[in-house]
């Protein structure tokens, strides 16, 4: 049984099967929207449809372990595949077939055979060198009173798949790295504000960070003359004990530029409007000199002459005058009273005491918004991707190429067999092979008449 | 815009490329099948000129939009057709059947007219997460894929066809077809280019999701996040893995090889448009 197990295990069969049945399942998370609130999907599928859908995890597809599950059988049957194949594809390589015999290279695909009226010793070399030129560099072997050449070219090409295969395990392993020790969140951070700690999704205590990050500033910058955004930045600072860390002040975050720092990862991801600082003037009936007071819009301050006044709303503009505040003032009585104060002229509330204000200048206050990323998963990932790049450049582009000749002494002169065998890409190595006969039949007819004029005169 | 002339010139040299070629096939003269090569490399000269001259033209406009002519949907599609007559022509040099260029044309073709047609050719200023050097390298990856991928299906439905006439003997139902399939390649010679096609393509494509991922990480904070265009991506990388893979086992070669890569080509099309047009996710440049 744990044969039959592993023999399944190895076979194309599964994995055309595994293959075809992620495409299908992955598919279906396409289709069915993924994470929308239960009352989302009531509103597009049928109570028991959802009830399904939910009980499948189908509304989570790729989280769920049935899903996960056909990623991990894959990788077990690549890996099975791999070492079933291994010792085959290592013998191949580091052993060959050197002395092969005639019947053996006539079984293969690529074989052709013709005789010379020369003997071994003439052409052995010749057809070396030949090999050399037009092949590869071949090993020549002697014995029984026969000769043997051996060339071939690309053998390291036959362990692409195995590259490609451990590349795919790779990415496999750091993906399940990263969803075994990583973590995803999102953190907001006003202008000016500090932050130490993360909380992260399905936790209850923050988590510290080990260091803080300040929001120094965050801008939006539109293209010339519209109103579409071209860059989102945030500059942050990094803050270790309460001190700038020398080198991470002030640094840019840019929607493709994130920060990497202490294995977390910052993204520029959204913003948010906070709420708006604005300084206020303010008088008494009877005086003449305005006083000056920040106020943060929704947080009541307190007067010098004791009342209370709070920023309720705000407009960055206001019936074409500019920016404007909507302010309540309360006095120690109770009595209130309100007003629109704009930056053009000074109004006074229309409760009591005859209060005047006046804006001075208002910011709006962003807090950015930043993905934070921990996947110590990501180089396991990026170095399964360069290998699996190489390896499948090398298993679809190059095919391990090996050619013997024979040469057997027969009556009159030398039968030369001729073999070859690619791993793959056969009707090319077929033309490549039918070249080389050519070329190594050209060749040797040339050395044959060379042969011929040298000898000829001593031989009458 | 003088780039949208040259697109236009250059979609009037396919179509007229294609109508000689169906001349080759009708009448016997070979002279209207070297007109038809020649005016399909005239025209891609131009589609190449255009897209250059695009690409100056956007950084004509004020504001510093300017930007590769590869970030919206009219641009990528006339990419894509660059891409196919690319894949095709260097073919051609090799095979030297021209009939080949009638399955192969009408996709490059039917790009160009939907693009000049149907939509917006609006030089549009990059949103921020498209500003990244990592957009060259991922489009231009995917759409050679793509464009291989379009070869595939192309040599599989001549196959198809060939295999059709190959075995029932008959010359088809009507004499064109029979001329066009008896200058066509031979069935074997056909499934060799589709398996051919794919082996470029599927390298080609893994480098397309690889870039895209290492942009991704860039960008949105993740190399990998379940987005229908990056499901869908996968999706068409399964199948055209299933394609290598069923190769090494008996059976899967010709017609069926032939169907399954007109399915993988189905799935690609999807990935790229079926998405977009009928799906949402982050993926939204065809808005």
């Amino acid at each position: 049984m744990p044969y039959r197990l592993w023999q399944g295990l190895c076979s194309l069969k599964l994995t055309l099967i595994l293959l075809f049945a992620l495409a299908g399942v992955a598919l279906v998370g396409t289709v069915v929207p993924q994470n929308l609130a239960p009352e989302a999907y009531l509103r597009i599928y049928p109570q028991p449809v959802w009830t399904l859908l939910r009980a499948m995890g189908v509304h989570d597809l790729y989280r769920a372990w049935w899903f996960l599950a056909l990623p991990g059988l894959l990788g077990l049957n690549l890996a099975a595949c791999t070492l079933q194949r291994l010792p085959g594809m290592w013998r191949s390589v580091m052993r060959p077939r050197l002395r092969p015999d005639p019947a053996w290279l006539l079984s293969l695909v690529q074989h052709a055979a013709w005789s010379v009226p020369a003997p071994q010793e003439t052409i052995d070399f010749r057809l070396a060198a030949l090999l050399r030129q037009h092949f590869a560099r071949p090993r020549l072997l002697r014995g029984d009173g026969r000769n043997w050449l051996f060339a071939q070219k690309n053998a390291w090409a036959r362990f692409s798949v195995v590259v490609t295969h451990l590349a795919i395990l790779l990415i496999l392993g750091g993906a399940l790295v990263g969803k075994l020790a990583g973590f995803r969140t999102h953190l907001e951070i006003a202008e000016g504000a500090t932050v130490a700690t993360l909380s992260l999704p399905g936790a209850t205590e923050p988590r510290p960070l080990g260091f803080a990050l300040r929001c120094d500033d965050f801008a939006i910058d539109y293209y010339p003359g519209t109103d579409r955004v071209r860059e989102y930045r945030t500059l942050l600072t990094v803050l270790e004990d309460g001190r700038e860390l020398p080198g991470l002040t002030r640094i840019p975050l840019l929607v493709n530029h994130p920060l990497r720092f202490r294995g977390l990862n910052f993204f520029q991801s959204s913003y948010d409007l906070a709420a708006p600082r604005l300084q206020l003037q303010w008088r008494g009936a009877d005086q003449q000199a305005w006083q000056e007071v920040p106020v943060v819009a929704g947080e009541p301050v307190r007067l010098a002459d004791g009342h209370m006044v709070m920023v309720t709303s705000f407009s960055d503009e206001h019936r074409g005058q500019g920016p404007a505040a909507g302010i309540v003032v309360v006095d120690d009585a109770g009595r209130h009273g309100q007003a629109i104060v704009g930056t053009r002229r000074a109004v006074s509330t229309d409760g009591a005491d005859g209060l005047q204000f006046r804006l001075k200048a208002a910011e709006l206050n962003y807090i950015t918004v930043l993905q934070v990323t921990r996947d110590p998963g990501v180089p396991l990932v990026w170095a399964g991707c360069l290998l699996l790049l190489a390896g499948l450049a090398a298993c679809c582009g190059l095919s391990h190429q090996r050619v013997w000749v024979l040469l057997r002494p027969v009556a009159g002169g030398t039968e030369i067999w001729l073999g070859g065998r690619a791993h793959r890409q056969q009707r090319q190595f077929a033309d490549r092979f039918a070249m080389l006969r050519q070329r190594l039949q050209e060749g040797l007819s040339q050395v044959l008449a060379e042969h011929q004029e040298g000898t000829g005169p001593h031989d009458q | 815009m003088t780039s949208n002339l040259l697109f236009n010139v250059c979609t009037l040299g396919y179509l007229l490329s294609l109508v000689l070629l169906l001349a080759y096939v009708a009448c016997d003269g070979r002279w209207p099948a070297l007109l038809a090569t020649w005016a399909a490399r005239a025209a891609f000269g131009l589609h190449g000129a255009g897209m250059v001259w695009r690409w100056y033209e956007s950084h004509q406009l004020p504001g510093g939009v300017g930007r590769v002519p590869l970030t919206n949907l009219y641009e990528s599609v006339v990419f894509f057709a660059w891409a196919i007559m690319l894949f095709y022509l260097v073919l051609d040099l090799k095979l030297r059947r021209p009939v080949v260029g009638i399955f192969v044309l009408p996709f490059a073709l039917a790009g160009m007219a939907w693009a000049q047609v149907f939509l917006s050719d609006a030089i549009e200023p990059l949103m921020p997460a498209l500003r990244s050097r990592w957009l060259v390298y991922h489009v231009v990856s995917c759409f050679l894929a793509y464009a291989a991928f379009t070869l595939a299906c192309a040599a599989s439905i001549m196959g198809l066809l060939q295999a059709v006439r190959q075995s029932s003997g008959e010359p088809g139902r009507s004499r064109i077809l029979a001329v066009l399939l008896r200058r066509a390649p031979d069935a074997a010679q056909l499934d060799q280019l589709n398996y051919r096609a794919i082996a470029i393509g599927f390298p080609i494509w893994t480098l397309g999701i690889v870039t895209g991922s290492v942009w991704a990480n860039s960008a949105w904070g993740s190399y990998w996040s379940w987005d229908p265009k990056e499901t869908w991506s996968l999706i068409v990388w399964l199948i055209y893995a299933a394609f290598l893979h069923a190769r090494l086992t008996r059976g899967w070669e010709g017609r069926r090889a032939a169907w399954l890569s007109i399915f993988g080509f189905a799935a690609t099309l999807f990935c790229y448009l079926g998405v977009n047009l009928l799906l949402s996710g982050l993926h939204s440049y065809a808005s």
